[in-house]
């Protein structure tokens, strides 16, 4: 149940967004400190993990080229979950075969997170640009299943394929012996941003020229406060922030050394 | 720790994907769209008010149109009734595009802004 104190860190993240902006109506704190605040540690922090990349041994290193085209595969390709290495020697089938899902997952849930952001540029861009308007249109030409609503495609895929990962991490053994115990954190962070965003979309609406006239404040520097909108905002807004102070901060390794030998040269 | 010159490379990169938003509007003012509601039918109005309370409309007014459209194309039902209990035609074109006849003045100042496209006119006529 390694999980639940994971949940509870971000339900208690929520109550406190909620308590700051539904009962304390701290919307300056939440609208506008907190988000400046998490992408300025988030940009520090990125930063710091982009040098330590530069960490390899030298001794042992395969030089520049190699790793950066070792780099790019992983960025581009995500080889690290193609089970890093090539396909005509993987020994066995079985071993391929999961694997290869697991990679295929990990493009779509990438590739949705890529485009939800994108998305979330026509808040803070104006006049739109024609390119995300486009791909807001063709996110968005589904309406079938919600009856009263259209459907971004994106957030389905999105949230499935983050329920496929958090299912997959309780229930698979390899993950439950090696996760720590608040390793869910950024799992449930993602989970409660996207349930906070769908909720706006379906549910508790808000009035999105509010919402842009905060998103155009922050990137204009003219900050702007909407008081009469719900709470929801203000948790999706603290729940992102969250995830960048994580992203920022967070202990664990760089991606690219989740393999040893990422930043080795080939032995033999 | 001695860095390459690449990784100052993608440092760089990041750093300006991360403020492109903030670089592409520098200098530029946070100025809210206005709708206008300088329509013949609205000034004549001593009482002017929509059909619902005019924050119930800025968050829900598609939910509304939804709602019509399901009560007048599925139910048959030609009446809405509103929270103040007054009574309303169903009707895009006869109720809303009556008092709001001034599509870029109103409509389109919000969803230009937003970047949410409109396609009323893809089944009703202008």
């Amino acid at each position: 149940m390694k999980f639940l104190s994971s949940l509870l860190v971000v339900l208690a993240l929520t109550f406190i967004a909620w308590f700051g902006v539904g009962v304390l109506k701290l919307y300056a704190v939440f609208g506008i400190g907190i988000p400046y605040l998490a992408l300025i540690i988030f940009a520090i922090g990125f930063t710091n993990r982009l040098l330590q990349l530069e960490q390899n041994n030298p001794e042992n290193s395969p030089g520049t080229k190699k790793l950066t085209a070792r780099r790019l595969l992983e960025l581009l390709y995500f080889r690290s979950f193609f089970g890093n290495i090539k396909m005509k020697r993987q020994e066995s089938k079985e071993e391929s075969g999961p694997s290869n899902w697991f990679w295929a997952g990990v493009y779509i849930f990438f590739g949705a997170l890529l485009i939800i952001l994108i998305r979330h540029l026509r808040l803070f861009l104006n006049p739109v640009p024609s390119f995300i308007q486009g791909l807001e249109t063709i996110d968005s030409f589904l309406t079938i299943g919600f009856p009263h609503n259209v459907i971004y495609i994106t957030d389905i895929v999105f949230i499935v394929a983050l329920a496929v990962i958090v299912l997959r991490s309780i229930y698979s053994s390899f993950m439950k012996n090696t996760s720590a115990s608040l390793s869910y954190v950024p799992l449930f962070l993602l989970l409660g941003s996207a349930l906070s965003g769908i909720i706006m979309v379906y549910y508790w609406r808000v009035d999105i020229v509010s919402v842009k006239e905060l998103g155009m404040g922050l990137v204009t520097f003219r900050p702007f406060i909407p008081t009469n909108e719900g709470s929801i905002l203000f948790i999706h807004i603290f729940l992102v922030s969250s995830l960048l102070v994580y992203l920022a901060m967070s202990s664990r390794k760089p991606m690219y050394q989740w393999s040893t030998s990422e930043n080795e040269a080939n032995i033999g | 720790m001695i860095y390459s010159k690449k990784i100052y490379l993608g440092i760089l990169i990041f750093i300006i994907l991360l403020i492109s938003p903030f670089l592409a509007s520098l200098g530029k003012a946070n100025v809210p769209p206005v709708p206008s509601l300088d329509t013949p039918v609205i000034n004549a109005m001593a009482v002017k008010q929509c059909v619902e309370p005019t924050e119930y409309m800025k968050d829900y007014h598609m939910q509304l149109l939804y709602k019509w459209r399901d009560e007048y194309v599925r139910e048959g039902n030609m009446i809405y009734v509103n929270s103040r209990g007054q009574k309303y035609t169903i009707s895009l074109e006869k109720t809303c595009l009556k008092c709001h006849s001034n599509e870029e003045q109103f409509c389109q100042k919000c969803h230009t802004y937003a970047g949410v496209k409109l396609y009323c006119w893809e089944c009703h006529q202008k």
